[in-house]
């Protein structure tokens, strides 16, 4: 009889030690350090933007860690590599989890983030989404998913509004080549939308599979139906490999993409078929007085080839770190998943440093810097000149 | 018509790119019985190698591509020295295997070499265009149908008339026999391999000449693949033919047909030709005496 009650006084103990272990130590904290992750292509074609958001996280943490870090602990950005794959970046948050992680700010892309959600869900892992807006990442609402920036929806859809409105003439035919996945699927969204709302005729849209950078099939089938407007659903390249093959055919076209197109390697790939594009972006360019601030910090954090692939992408990954970092602060010295969680949706204002205006998220609107602007693109000048003022829409 | 004509000529275009690719597997299946997975990547390497030296040399392309041809035999001889010689004699299976480590590895180092963004590969023949009746290509899309033609013709003859191109067809046809009568059987594996370089690294230039040279450009190792299977594995010839034929039936697919048919046309008419002819369309039956 002893010996039982000794055997079940030990396990007893056993449990009452690790649930107090477990509520003593959240994922990711340790005396000296708080991990936040990021799940990006580091690799495939989407580098150029993963790479560039990453760095903006680290730009972000190193201004905190230079300050003295968060409540005496220093922020560690941890990076996973996808390869634009959506499989790899279930495996990459995994990974990250089995690691010890807090929060999550780079979610991979579109289809990368849809594929985490439910992890991200379950394990109450508090994410801010900022690489590749995603509508279904925070609509419906997810408790501890939040989101920076206007959905490829609103994006496409203000640049469509706008050469509806200003550029194209009376009766133009409207045209859409996009990506066979969740980022085709939201460019889309918007040219459907414009076929609604704008009442625009419309062609049959075109699909690709990802990895095609070969569009004289794609370009020839919308010339014969005679379009003049033209959304340009690549993802990076493809974009310039659309507009070269429409200048063979002297294709007379406004276009509509998605704001990579403004990135330089890209503006450069483009420059040569004469075309002038629109984009749209909800953040301040880079170059511009909203972007003084992390080009300043970022001098200070980064190497100088790291600066070389610093771009959009790097504002929005150091906003999104910058805002979780700052929830972390918040929480005072224990911090825990769920108390970041509290503050993100607290409605207090966040500063991102003139990146955006304050940014702030509620329990019932998991988003933010929503307005959107348009901007003119000519490649050849290397010019992004914004056309509209920020705008919802 | 026109458009059809077009469309034709587009699916020439990158037809040519899967065939020379196509041919980059088949020369070394045919010799050494290996399908070699890091073709993409063996002809992204050759393409960014190429890249190099049109910008930083700042090379005229009549001086390119003989640089170039030089500089793919010598990455092919080399891959096939470190990583494919120390498995001779072991089971083909692990060999693949070794291929497809040597694919992710390539991937990395070019990406950590010359970074991950994209560029624009400028020589002077590109951006001009040519209208041959109402088909219209720019001058760098015209150079990879040639240069297809050309790299056809070129094996064509290598594997027909010359001694080596011989020993190289001995050698696939049996092995020991070769050795028995005197073929330096490692010596025309290492050879295989550097021709696959050469072909396949020429499609990598025209291709970035086309679009621009970017660390995703191993890719084009994918689609080439089903022309490979189409044509016959052991048909370098044949599976040039099948590169175009994808080329062709993918642009008329999509453009008569649409809904993304343009990846999905080329492996149905694989499986029906698999069916009929499981060796592909040119490649040899073959037969067991028991």
């Amino acid at each position: 009889m002893k010996r039982v009650f000794g055997s079940t006084a030990i396990a007893a103990l056993a449990v009452v030690a690790s649930v107090s272990v477990a509520a003593a130590a959240e994922q990711g904290v340790t005396d000296g350090e708080i991990v936040i992750g990021n799940v990006l292509p580091m690799s495939s074609s989407a580098a150029l933007v993963g790479r560039a958001a990453h760095f903006g996280s680290v730009v972000a943490a190193d201004e905190a860690n230079a300050e003295g870090g968060v409540n005496g602990r220093k922020i560690v950005i941890k990076t996973e590599d996808d390869g634009y794959v959506p499989a790899r970046t279930v495996q990459g948050l995994r990974k990250l989890m089995d690691e010890g992680v807090f929060g999550l700010i780079g979610t991979g892309a579109g289809a990368g983030t849809a594929a985490i959600l439910p992890i991200l869900e379950q394990e109450k892992i508090p994410a801010i989404v900022s690489f590749s807006p995603l509508k279904a990442a925070i609509d419906p609402v997810k408790p501890t998913v939040f989101m920076i920036g206007a959905s490829y929806q609103d994006l496409v859809f203000a640049q469509l509004k706008y050469i509806h409105d200003k550029v194209a003439k009376k009766g133009a035919r409207y045209g859409i080549i996009r990506q066979d996945d969740d980022f085709g699927v939201q460019v889309e969204g918007a040219f459907q939308r414009a076929v609604k709302e704008l009442g625009i005729t419309a062609v049959e849209p075109v699909r690709y599979k990802r990895g095609q950078k070969d569009f004289g099939a794609e370009i020839l089938k919308l010339r014969a139906e005679k379009i003049d407007v033209l959304v340009a659903g690549g993802v990076t390249s493809e974009t310039p490999a659309m507009m070269k093959e429409a200048s063979k055919y002297k294709m007379d076209l406004a276009m509509a993409t998605v704001p990579t197109s403004t990135l330089p390697p890209i503006m450069g790939l483009a420059a040569p078929y004469g075309y002038v594009y629109y984009s749209g972006d909800y953040i301040s360019p880079m170059g511009s007085e909203g972007a003084a601030h992390f080009t300043e910090v970022a001098k200070a954090s980064l190497s100088e080839d790291e600066l070389k692939a610093v771009n959009r992408y790097s504002l929005t990954g150091y906003v999104a770190a910058r805002m979780m970092i700052e929830a972390i602060r918040r929480c005072g010295k224990e911090p825990t998943r769920a108390c970041a969680v509290e503050q993100l949706q607290s409605g207090k204002p966040f500063d991102t440093a003139g990146v955006t205006l304050p940014l702030t998220f509620t329990p019932e609107r998991h988003i933010s810097a929503t307005a959107v602007r348009v901007l003119k693109v000519d490649p050849k000048a290397g010019s992004v000149t914004p056309v509209t003022d920020f705008a919802e829409y | 018509m026109e458009l059809f004509l077009n469309f034709l000529a587009s699916g020439l275009v990158i037809g040519s790119i899967y065939g020379l690719i196509a041919i980059g597997f088949a020369v070394i299946f045919k010799t050494t019985g290996v399908l070699n997975f890091a073709q993409g990547e063996v002809m992204m390497l050759v393409a960014y190698v190429s890249w190099s030296l049109a910008t930083e040399l700042d090379l005229p392309l009549v001086l390119l591509i003989p640089l170039v041809v030089v500089a793919a035999a010598a990455i092919g001889a080399l891959l096939e020295r470190i990583f494919i010689r120390p498995m001779l004699g072991e089971p083909v299976f692990a060999i693949i295997m070794v291929t497809i480590g040597l694919a992710v590895t390539l991937r990395s180092v070019i990406v950590l070499i010359w970074g991950a963004d994209a560029a624009a590969f400028d020589v002077p023949l590109k951006g001009g265009l040519i209208e041959i009746g109402p088909v219209v290509l720019f001058t760098e899309q015209l150079f990879a149908i040639v240069l297809f033609l050309v790299v056809a013709l070129a094996i064509f003859l290598f594997f027909r008339f010359t001694r080596i191109g011989t020993a190289m067809r001995a050698t696939a046809q049996d092995e020991t026999t070769a050795l028995l009568m005197g073929v330096d059987v490692k010596r025309i594996s290492m050879l295989a391999w550097a021709i696959a370089a050469v072909v396949s690294g020429l499609a990598g230039i025209a291709f970035a000449m086309m679009i621009s040279r970017a660390p995703d450009m191993w890719f084009l190792g994918l689609r080439a693949f089903p022309a490979t299977i189409l044509g016959g594995l052991d048909a370098p010839l044949g599976s040039g033919l099948g590169g175009l034929l994808i080329g062709v039936i993918g642009d008329l697919s999509e453009g008569y047909i649409g809904q993304g048919l343009k990846e999905i046309s080329g492996f149905v008419v694989i499986i029906v030709i698999l069916m009929v002819r499981p060796y592909g369309l040119f490649g040899q039956r073959e037969l067991e005496r028991v």
